[in-house]
């Protein structure tokens, strides 16, 4: 690394300017809060400054300040996630919204999954779609959110997850499959059923 | 006989765990009979391949991506930077 020519040496000026909107982006797609947000890219800055001298010069700048990030993020989650589920894993023995969808196990006529216009070209590059996604995710209740973009957002396995929000694995999977389902009935509702 | 309030909790958990195998028999058996719960499955799918990509930093960055037009506030840009010529810790 001691070799490498100076122009690859990064440059901490810069890093606002260059990657504070898009670690904010990343850092508020996971933790809703914009000053929590905030203070995830805040504290990614200074991690990075401090393990500047562990930054290998291979990978791009981004891409390290995303993993500390990441790590900030999963951090946050579990300095918190005590708190936040013991509220939430009350829900989990309530009624689930799902069952208003079946009636003697069966699909109702009025509330059967439609039809969606799922070609993937018209979401993947559609402002408008990102924000109905971000929306149906900011509505599911905290600790399912977090479950769920740590797992789809991210890819993490679940056992991880678990450990990261203090939950069972059967506590886990139910809490993921409802918020499958909200997510699935609301991006139905607010997008692919739309008549556009 | 499975219902399809089952086959849909099955499938949604097949995304994180592994069923058992007679319960995969059956949720294929089923689907193979019942085309809302395999609208629904598929659904499913395409859910999860959002998400990934809107777990990415790409779709963060380009012009149609998740969040376009949020920025980090002015003032906390300037605080920022301001910490990181100053190098010092936060507060």
């Amino acid at each position: 690394m001691s070799d490498s020519p100076k122009k690859s040496t990064p440059n901490p000026a810069t890093w606002v300017d260059e990657h504070g909107d898009v670690l904010y982006r990343f850092a508020l797609l996971r933790v809703k809060d914009p000053h929590v947000a905030e203070d995830m890219v805040q504290e990614t800055f200074i991690s990075a400054l401090q393990g500047l001298d562990r930054f290998k010069g291979g990978s791009a700048i981004r891409t390290w300040l995303v993993g500390i990030l990441k790590h900030k993020i999963i951090d946050h989650f579990r300095k918190s996630s005590r708190e936040v589920s013991t509220t939430d894993l009350t829900l989990l023995t309530e009624e689930p919204e799902e069952q208003v969808y079946h009636r003697f196990g069966m699909w109702t006529w009025k509330n059967r999954p439609q039809a969606w216009d799922d070609n993937p070209d018209n979401v993947f590059n559609n402002k408008e779609f990102w924000g109905v996604f971000t929306g149906c995710l900011d509505g599911l209740q905290e600790t399912f959110r977090r479950a769920f973009s740590l797992r789809e957002l991210d890819g993490l396995k679940t056992d991880e997850i678990c450990k990261i929000l203090d939950i069972t694995p059967t506590n886990l999977w139910v809490i993921l499959h409802r918020a499958r389902t909200k997510l699935r009935n609301c991006l139905e509702a607010k997008w692919f059923r739309d008549e556009r | 006989m499975m219902n399809c309030k089952e086959i849909t909790r099955l499938v949604a958990e097949s995304a994180d765990r592994d069923l058992p195998f007679y319960q995969r028999m059956r949720v294929r058996m089923h689907l193979a009979m019942c085309f809302l719960c395999r609208r629904f499955t598929k659904q499913l799918e395409l859910i999860r391949k959002i998400s990934r990509v809107a777990g990415g930093t790409d779709s963060l960055l380009a012009d149609g991506g998740v969040l376009q037009g949020i920025v980090l506030p002015p003032d906390a840009k300037a605080r920022l930077k301001e910490q990181i010529a100053h190098n010092k810790p936060v507060e």
